[in-house]
């Protein structure tokens, strides 16, 4: 495996990986609620991060407004209004073990597999262009394709909303009697 | 700008998905107008509901009848949204199914306290869900219609409050729905990725020409892929939540669940992943042989242990999924493209006996567990004396899933056996027989429970409802029907237009 070119992106990626990942993973150990939901927060922020790299501003910003924004500070909220006892650690059982075996197993295989990607093949397959043919904004791309071609599942999104919407209330509302 | 994308007008997206405007229209009205109903009115929104299917059906037949004059098929926003028989033959298949189940919720509406009218649009977004994944020919659309199925599904599953069972059946299908949602979006990403199109019948051409270079992450695509769908389908090692998620839901929950999420699964899996991995398949499709043994496999064989019905019920769903499978695995040895329509025709065929077959099960289970109180078989003894026309229906619905002759489900299982046979899978055709023999003897236990005499004195009879004889005498009908002459049915696939003329 070639060691990456040290350019300014890169390091901008890895930073951002690193803040990504380790909030992930210190999600997954805490044991509180409440830090977790700080931590899913340092997530999508970071996701976001990652968005601006690629040079999808609108995206990016976006997700820090819904993800990072709303629906992080949503959760607290819900937790902040909702009793919660302190969790126990979980004890370490066959289960844990036979998880962790198998997730590390995938993380191996993944690890092979995409070293085994002649990357600089995909690069020429699809060269980075200066000029894209959607121009630069990223809004009006995103804004082209949602109203042109992709109306028809744009529409269906809003089924998708209204369902989630009348779920949360039914799952939510208290026994009538 | 890529290919010019022609305007949607309102008159193209009625001829071409009429029947899912009308079910989200209806969908939207009743939301609406339970604001307005009083407790006695809301009894009417679950016919309102078959109301708009049977249009709906309507209109799906009346695009099936079009394509047969037209030259080519229809299509919106650049193929994004097709009009083919495929389609339209699992949307028939989609709407069958859930006519039934609103007959059968209509019935358990009547004594379990749920919101009637929440209950039935969200059947049918889910219905549209299901639809949407048959006739897209996009990823990003199959996908949506994918969640709409799932989000709408996990919410009718938990929709017993007083039930805890109800919630842990929503809680393990949400978490294990999400991951299989991840894991398909991930498989896509890759697609995307390497061809940059979301297209499948260009992203289908574009994998071919990289397929030499870029093995690992095409193959990675569709393992992805194929564990995602593999959740909805419920095939083997993916079945974990099929058991716990049955019992809990609501019994005519999970007959769509069992019935119509599945075929709308299998449609999905048929469209997306046959096509767009098919210039490899030989190269592929062992992983589909091996799913396939594992899954009719581990189906029958932990069945045959179950005591509740439910459950029983949902390993054999498994097995049935096993079947399923069989008819695209054998693909991996075809010597022409016709063997595509074959095994196409056997998948529906079977599908269409099988969705019958199950709405008909469900009508008396949900009949017969709600005056025992219980789910276990053993509120099956003595049906006969109670009720021979329910245990003489009943036999016959357990005779066609173990594939007993003179019923769908045997025709069903003789023409997958037969194409497999014909494709030289001697292996997957016998391990089929084999599985099919374990299944006669659980089918055969409820059977016997059935016939038995009552031990203690004599039952009350079992009052049926007119709308679950409804759907146990449609079911039986067809059944027979099918069973009898085959031909009917399969006379009209052979001449459906599947992707447009050839």
């Amino acid at each position: 495996m070639a060691f990456p070119q040290l350019t300014g992106q890169m390091i901008a990626f890895m930073l951002i990986s690193l803040v990504v990942i380790g909030s992930a993973v210190a999600m997954l150990f805490t044991r509180r609620v409440i830090y977790m939901a700080l931590m899913i927060g340092g997530v999508f922020i970071g996701v976001a991060g990652i968005y601006v790299l690629l040079n999808a501003d609108f995206i990016g910003m976006a997700q820090v407004l819904i993800y990072a924004g709303a629906i992080t500070i949503l959760m607290l909220f819900a937790i902040m209004l909702t009793h919660h006892g302190h969790q126990e650690q979980t004890p370490v059982n066959g289960h844990t073990i036979f998880s962790v075996v198998a997730a590390g197993g995938l993380l191996g295989l993944l690890y092979w597999g995409f070293n085994t990607v002649d990357w600089a093949k995909w690069q020429s397959m699809s060269p980075k262009t200066d000029a894209p043919e959607w121009g630069t904004s990223s809004v009006k791309a995103v804004a082209n394709s949602i109203y042109t071609q992709y109306t028809i599942p744009f529409e269906l999104v809003s089924v998708i909303l209204i369902v989630a919407l009348v779920g949360a209330v039914i799952l939510a509302r208290k026994e009538e009697n | 700008m890529g290919p010019i994308i022609e305007q949607l007008t309102f008159q193209s997206v009625w001829d071409i998905m009429g029947a899912e405007v009308i079910l989200v229209l209806t969908g939207f009205a009743l939301l609406v107008l339970d604001l307005f109903l009083d407790k006695e009115q809301k009894k009417l929104v679950p016919w309102l509901g078959i109301l708009s299917l049977i249009i709906a059906g309507g209109l799906v037949v009346r695009n099936m009848i079009n394509i047969q004059s037209a030259t080519e098929i229809g299509q919106l926003s650049g193929y994004l949204y097709v009009m083919d028989d495929y389609g339209s033959i699992f949307k028939l298949i989609f709407i069958v199914g859930s006519i039934l189940t609103l007959l059968i919720s209509i019935d358990y509406l009547n004594h379990v306290k749920l919101p009637k009218s929440e209950y039935t649009y969200l059947l049918l977004f889910a219905t549209v869900g299901a639809m949407v994944m048959a006739s897209s020919l996009d990823l990003i659309t199959i996908f949506i219609g994918l969640e709409l199925l799932s989000i709408a599904s996990y919410i009718l599953v938990g929709m017993r409050r007083d039930s805890a069972k109800s919630a842990e059946a929503a809680m393990k299908y949400l978490v294990v729905g999400a991951v299989g949602t991840a894991l398909t979006l991930y498989g896509m990403s890759f697609i995307y990725g390497l061809t940059g199109t979301t297209n499948i019948a260009m992203a289908m051409d574009g994998i071919a020409g990289v397929w030499a270079d870029f093995e690992f992450l095409v193959m990675l695509s569709l393992v992805m892929m194929l564990a995602g769908i593999g959740i909805k389908i419920s095939m083997v090692p993916f079945q974990m939540w099929t058991p716990d998620t049955y019992e809990g839901a609501p019994t005519p929950i999970t007959a769509f669940l069992s019935a119509v999420s599945k075929a709308a699964a299998f449609a999905m899996l048929f469209r997306v992943v046959l096509f767009l991995f098919s210039s490899h398949i030989n190269e592929w499709y062992l992983i589909l042989v091996v799913l396939a043994a594992l899954t009719m496999l581990v189906g029958n064989v932990a069945a045959v242990t179950q005591k509740n019905i439910k459950r029983l019920m949902a390993y054999s769903s498994i097995a049935q999924a096993g079947y399923l499978l069989v008819p695209i695995a054998v693909l991996g040895k075809a010597q022409s493209g016709l063997n595509v329509f074959q095994s196409l025709s056997e998948i529906v065929f079977y599908l269409a006996a099988y969705v019958l077959v199950t709405m008909g099960a469900f009508a008396i289970i949900s009949l017969v567990t709600r005056d025992a109180d219980s789910e276990h078989i053993e509120s099956f003894r003595g049906l006969y004396q109670r009720s021979p026309f329910l245990a003489i229906s009943m036999s016959i619905f357990l005779l066609s899933m173990a594939g007993m002759p003179i019923t769908a489900g045997f025709f069903g299982k003789f023409l997958i056996i037969l194409g497999a046979i014909h494709n030289q899978s001697f292996w997957l055709a016998g391990i089929m027989f084999g599985t099919s023999v374990i299944s006669f003897y659980y089918y055969f236990g409820i059977m016997r429970l059935m016939f038995k005499k009552e031990t203690d004195g004599i039952e009350p009879k079992l009052q049926t409802s007119g709308t679950l004889s409804l759907v146990v005498g449609i079911a039986l009908i067809v059944t027979i029907g099918l069973g009898v002459m085959p031909d009917a049915l399969m006379d009209v696939l052979g001449k459906l237009a599947w992707f447009g003329k050839a």
